[in-house]
C-alpha cells in the first residue's frame, strides 16, 4: 500500500516538488515585500478595484471589536453577503449568509444562525482566531456571488472555484476544485474535494481525481466530470494573467469564480500555491514553467505583452505541453 | 556571482574550514577523534559571593586536603583587584584573598580547579581516629542511650549500622529519634547527629562538607556528607540518600568545626560551585599543549571560559544537531511538524526526562490539555485569555502530575517542569485549532511528525560520542551549517512528494 513514485520517472514527466517549488519557483519570483498585498485580502480587493479587476464587491469593513455594535443594523440593508477575515488561508473562517429568515441568518446549506453568533464570529476574526500566526485581524464583509448554474451538478454544497498558476504574468495550468461530502463543502483536495484538471486552451475537463485516484463521474451528483465546461474562459484566464501587472507577483495561484451577471470575479491570490494542480492535470507544471519563462525572458526590461496576449500564447503554446 | 553559485561556494568553504580546523586539532594539537576511553576531568568552579560593607576585605574558602590518587592539575583563581594566596593554618589549606579597599556592593570571587583521579588507594590514616563521644545530661543522654538500646538490639554490621541511622535522620517522623532530632532541624546538625550514635557505636566517624561530583551541575552549595572509619580506612556516605560513595564522587572542602569559607568586612557572603566533567586522557593535555604554544585555536575557543559557561554552552553545542535533524525530516523526508522548532525544545526536554516518561508526559499533558480547551471553545473565549486559560491550566497538571507521581513512587513525574509550557500551551491551542478544521487526521500527523522529529533529535543529542565529539570539535558546526545551506538550496523531491505524487504513474 505504502508506495513510492520513482523519482526519476516523475523528474520525466516534470512534476515539480515541495522543495523545487520553493526554491526554484517562489523564491526568485516573489519578492517577501509583496506578500502583504496577497496575504490580506482587503488590500488585494482595494489593490483590483483600483487596477478595474473584477472582485466581489466590498460591502464593508469591521475593524474593532466595538464596530461589533452596529453591525446588526448594518447587515440589516444587505440580505446576503460573505463575512471573511482579511488575513486568514485555506478558507478558514468564512461564514456564508444567503438569506435573512426573520431575526435569523440563513445560509446556503439551510442552517440558521444567530446574530449573536455571527458577532461572535467577528470577534473572533478580530481577535485573530483565523488570521496567520493569530495576529489580530480585520473581517471584511462582501457581496455574496451569485454563482452560475454552469456547475450546478458539479459540485456538493460548497461553491466550485477555478485555480489558475500564473507564472510571470503566463497561465500555465488550470483546475477546477469541486467540493464533495467528503470534504465537507470544502474546497481542498486533501480533504476529499475532487480536482478537475482544465484544458487551458478550451476550458474543457482533461480529467478528474479525487484522493489521487481518476475519476469519471463526480462522487455526490454522479455527474460526468468530462461534460464540464468553464464559460467565459479566455475572459478568466485574462483575469488571471492580469493578476501579475497588479501584484509583481512571478508566481501566483488566481482562485476564480463565475458570477452569474458579472462574469468570472477573482476571489483570491495565493503567493504559495499548491501542488495537487498537477494531480488533477496529470501533468508536470515544470515543462509549462519553463516555456512562460522563456518567453517572458524574450520580453527583457519590464517590457512585456499585455494579458491578453499572454493568454493567447498559453492558450497556444503552453496548453500543448 | 548568482546565488546559486554563492551558495556552492558558501558550502565548500564551510566544510574546507570546518574539516581543516578539524584535522589541524587532532594531527598537529594531539586531540582525539574520540573522547571515549579516558580518565574524567572534573573541573570544579567556587564562586564566593558577598558584598563588601566598605573597609577591608578579607575572604577565604577551605581548600580540600591533597589525597594520594588525585591530581590537583590546575588552580587559578579570579578576583579583580584582591590579593590571593594560598595560606597555611593548623595544617590546613587555606585560598585567602584580600583588599585593603574594594569598592562596595557585590563582590564575585572565583576559584578554579582540575583535578582527576589516578589508582585511588583507601583513605587510611595512621594512627586510627577515636570516636569522639559528645558529653550528654538530662533528655539528650536519654535519648541517646533509648537509640543505643535500639541499634543495639538490631545488631547490624557497621556497613549497615551507618544506613540506618541516616535513613533515620532523613525521615521526618523518625520513631526512635524524634525526640533526639526536635531540636536539630538544621542539616548540619542530623548529620553530626549521626556520627555522635556511630560514636557511641565506637565507630568513628566524622561530618564533611564539599562538591560532588557530577557532570553539569551550576549553583550548587557544598553538601554534607558522612565519612565513617571502616575496616581501617574512611569509607564515604551520603548523607542524603543514605548509601555509600566512592571517593572518586566527592570532593571534600571542610571537616568537623572548621569553616567552609569566611568572610571578614562583607555580608550575605555565599559560596556555591559548579561541576563540569570532561575526557581527559589526550584532549586535556592537546589543550595544556596548545595553551603553552599559545594556539588561538584554543586560546579563544570555548574552553577558555569559566567552567559554568562552559556546561552551558556544552548543551548549547548540540541545539545545531537538533536543527539540522528538522532540516532534514521535514526537507528531505517531508514530515510535517506542528511548529517548526517546537521539536527542539521537546528534545531538550526529553534530554532531562529520558525518552519514554518524556514521550509519556508530552502525550499526558497535550492530551488533557486538548479535552480542556474543547470545553472552552464552546465558551467562546477570545485568543489572549483563552490561550492564557490554558497555560494555567498546563500549569495545574504540572503540579498535579509532579505530585501523582511522587505519590506513586515515579520520580520521573517531577520532570514535568523541564517541557517548555508556554510553547505546550501553543502547541494545545493550535492543534485543538487544526482539529475543529482539518480533523483529527491532521492533528495526529503533525502531533506525530513533531514527536518523530523530537525523538530523533532526543537519540542524536543524547548520544555520548556525539555531545563528546562537538564539545571537543566546535569546528564541526560548520559543517552542520554547511549541510543546513546545501538543503536549504536542494530543490529535488521530498520522499513526501514520492508518495503524494505516486498516483500520477499510473494515469
Amino acid at each position: 500500500m505504502l508506495g513510492f513514485a520513482s523519482p526519476l520517472r516523475l523528474r520525466r514527466m516534470g512534476v515539480v516538488g515541495m522543495n523545487r517549488r520553493n526554491v526554484r519557483y517562489i523564491a526568485p519570483n516573489n519578492a517577501r515585500s509583496l506578500y502583504p498585498l496577497v496575504d490580506n485580502k482587503l488590500k488585494t480587493k482595494l489593490l483590483c478595484d483600483e487596477h478595474g479587476i473584477a472582485v466581489p464587491r466590498l460591502l464593508g469593513v469591521c475593524r474593532f471589536q466595538h464596530h461589533l455594535r452596529e453591525l446588526d443594523e448594518f447587515l440589516h440593508e444587505h440580505p446576503s453577503f460573505v463575512i471573511k477575515p482579511a488575513k486568514g488561508s485555506g478558507g478558514k473562517g468564512i461564514v456564508v449568509v444567503s438569506s435573512r429568515q426573520g431575526r435569523n441568518f440563513q445560509k446556503p446549506s439551510g442552517e440558521q444562525i444567530t446574530i449573536q453568533s455571527i458577532k461572535r464570529h467577528t470577534s473572533n476574526t478580530l481577535s485573530g482566531l483565523y488570521s496567520l500566526g493569530g495576529k489580530p485581524d480585520v473581517a471584511i464583509i462582501e457581496e455574496m456571488v451569485q454563482f452560475t448554474d454552469d456547475f450546478a451538478d458539479f459540485s456538493f454544497e460548497g461553491v466550485p472555484d477555478v485555480r489558475v498558476i500564473v507564472y510571470r504574468g503566463y497561465p500555465v495550468m488550470a483546475m477546477m476544485r469541486l467540493s464533495t461530502h467528503a470534504s465537507d463543502g470544502k474546497a481542498n483536495l486533501h480533504q476529499g474535494a475532487v480536482g478537475v484538471g482544465i484544458d487551458l486552451a478550451s476550458g474543457r475537463a482533461l480529467q478528474g481525481v479525487q484522493h489521487g485516484h481518476l475519476i469519471t463521474h463526480h462522487p455526490d451528483t454522479e455527474r460526468r466530470l468530462s461534460e464540464l465546461v468553464v464559460p467565459q474562459w479566455s475572459d478568466l484566464l485574462e483575469l488571471a494573467a492580469r493578476s501579475y501587472e497588479v501584484t509583481g507577483l512571478g508566481y501566483i495561484g488566481a482562485d476564480i469564480v463565475i458570477d452569474r451577471a458579472r462574469g468570472p470575479l477573482l476571489l483570491e491570490l495565493n503567493a504559495r500555491p499548491g501542488l495537487a494542480i498537477q494531480m488533477a492535470n496529470g501533468k508536470g507544471l515544470e515543462p509549462r514553467v519553463g516555456l512562460a519563462e522563456q518567453r517572458a525572458n524574450d520580453y527583457p526590461d519590464g517590457r512585456q505583452e499585455s494579458a491578453s496576449d499572454r493568454v493567447l500564447y498559453a492558450t497556444e503554446s503552453i496548453a500543448a505541453l | 556571482m548568482n546565488p546559486g553559485r554563492q551558495i556552492v561556494a558558501l558550502v565548500a568553504l564551510l566544510v574546507i574550514a570546518g574539516v581543516s580546523l578539524v584535522w589541524y586539532k587532532h594531527q598537529v594539537l594531539g586531540f582525539p577523534l574520540l573522547a571515549s576511553e579516558s580518565q574524567t576531568l572534573w573541573k570544579i568552579e567556587a564562586t564566593l559571593k558577598f558584598d563588601a560593607l566598605g573597609g577591608p576585605v578579607t575572604a577565604s574558602i577551605n581548600l580540600p586536603d591533597a589525597v594520594v590518587g588525585r591530581s590537583d592539575v590546575f588552580t587559578e583563581q579570579m578576583a579583580p583587584g584582591y590579593q590571593f594566596a594560598i595560606v597555611d593554618q593548623d595544617n590546613n589549606s587555606i585560598a585567602q584573598w584580600r583588599h585593603a579597599d574594594p569598592p562596595e556592593g557585590a563582590q564575585v570571587l572565583y576559584l578554579r580547579s582540575e583535578i582527576f583521579f589516578n589508582e585511588l588507594g583507601p583513605l587510611t590514616e595512621a594512627p586510627a581516629p577515636v570516636p569522639v563521644t559528645p558529653h550528654l545530661i538530662g533528655l539528650e543522654a536519654r535519648g541517646f542511650a533509648d537509640a543505643r538500646q535500639i541499634l543495639a538490639a538490631m545488631d547490624l554490621e557497621p556497613a549497615a549500622l551507618v544506613e540506618t541511622i541516616l535513613r533515620e535522620i532523613n525521615s521526618p517522623q523518625s520513631a526512635w529519634l524524634g525526640l533526639l532530632l526536635r531540636d536539630r532541624s538544621r542539616r548540619a546538625d542530623k548529620v553530626q547527629l549521626a556520627a555522635d550514635l556511630l560514636a557511641f557505636q565506637g565507630i568513628a566517624a566524622r561530618v564533611i562538607r564539599g562538591v560532588e561530583l557530577i557532570d553539569r551541575q551550576r549553583g550548587r552549595s557544598a553538601r554534607f556528607m558522612l565519612k565513617v572509619w571502616q575496616d581501617n580506612a574512611w569509607q564515604l556516605y551520603d548523607a542524603k540518600s543514605a548509601t555509600a560513595l566512592p571517593w572518586t564522587k566527592f570532593i571534600e572542602f571542610q571537616q568537623g568545626e572548621q569553616a567552609l569559607f569566611e568572610v571578614f568586612g562583607g555580608e550575605k557572603s555565599e559560596l556555591s560551585f559548579a561541576v563540569v566533567s570532561e575526557e581527559r586522557a589526550a584532549f586535556v593535555n592537546a589543550v595544556e599543549n596548545a595553551r603553552n604554544h599559545s594556539s588561538w585555536l584554543v586560546d579563544f575557543s570555548i574552553y577558555s571560559l569559566p567552567v559554568a559557561q562552559q556546561s552551558t554552552f556544552k548543551l548549547l553545542l548540540l541545539i545545531p544537531l537538533g536543527a539540522l535533524v528538522v532540516v532534514i525530516l521535514r526537507n528531505l523526508v517531508g514530515i510535517r511538524t506542528s511548529g517548526t522548532f517546537m521539536p527542539i525544545l521537546i528534545a531538550l526536554s526529553f534530554l532531562q526526562t529520558s525518552l519514554l516518561p518524556g514521550l509519556m508526559l508530552f502525550l499526558l499533558v497535550v492530551g488533557t490539555g486538548l479535552l480542556v480547551r474543547s470545553y472552552m471553545s464552546r465558551l467562546n473565549l477570545l485568543l489572549v485569555p483563552r490561550i492564557a486559560a490554558v497555560l494555567v491550566f498546563v500549569i495545574i497538571l504540572y503540579a498535579a502530575i509532579g505530585i501523582a507521581a511522587h505519590k506513586l513512587g515515579f520520580d520521573w513525574g517531577a520532570k514535568v517542569t523541564f517541557f517548555p509550557m508556554i510553547i505546550l500551551s501553543w502547541t494545545i491551542e493550535r492543534m485543538s485549532i487544526l482539529w475543529d478544521e482539518d480533523g483529527a487526521r491532521e492533528v495526529f500527523i503533525q502531533g506525530g511528525g513533531s514527536l518523530v522529529t523530537a525523538s530523533v533529535a532526543y537519540l542524536l543529542m543524547n548520544s555520548q560520542t556525539v555531545s563528546d565529539a562537538i564539545f571537543l570539535y566546535p569546528e564541526m558546526l560548520l559543517i552542520v551549517l554547511a549541510i543546513i545551506i546545501a538543503i536549504g538550496s536542494y530543490s529535488g523531491y521530498r520522499l513526501s512528494d514520492l508518495r503524494r505524487f505516486q498516483p500520477m504513474e499510473r494515469y
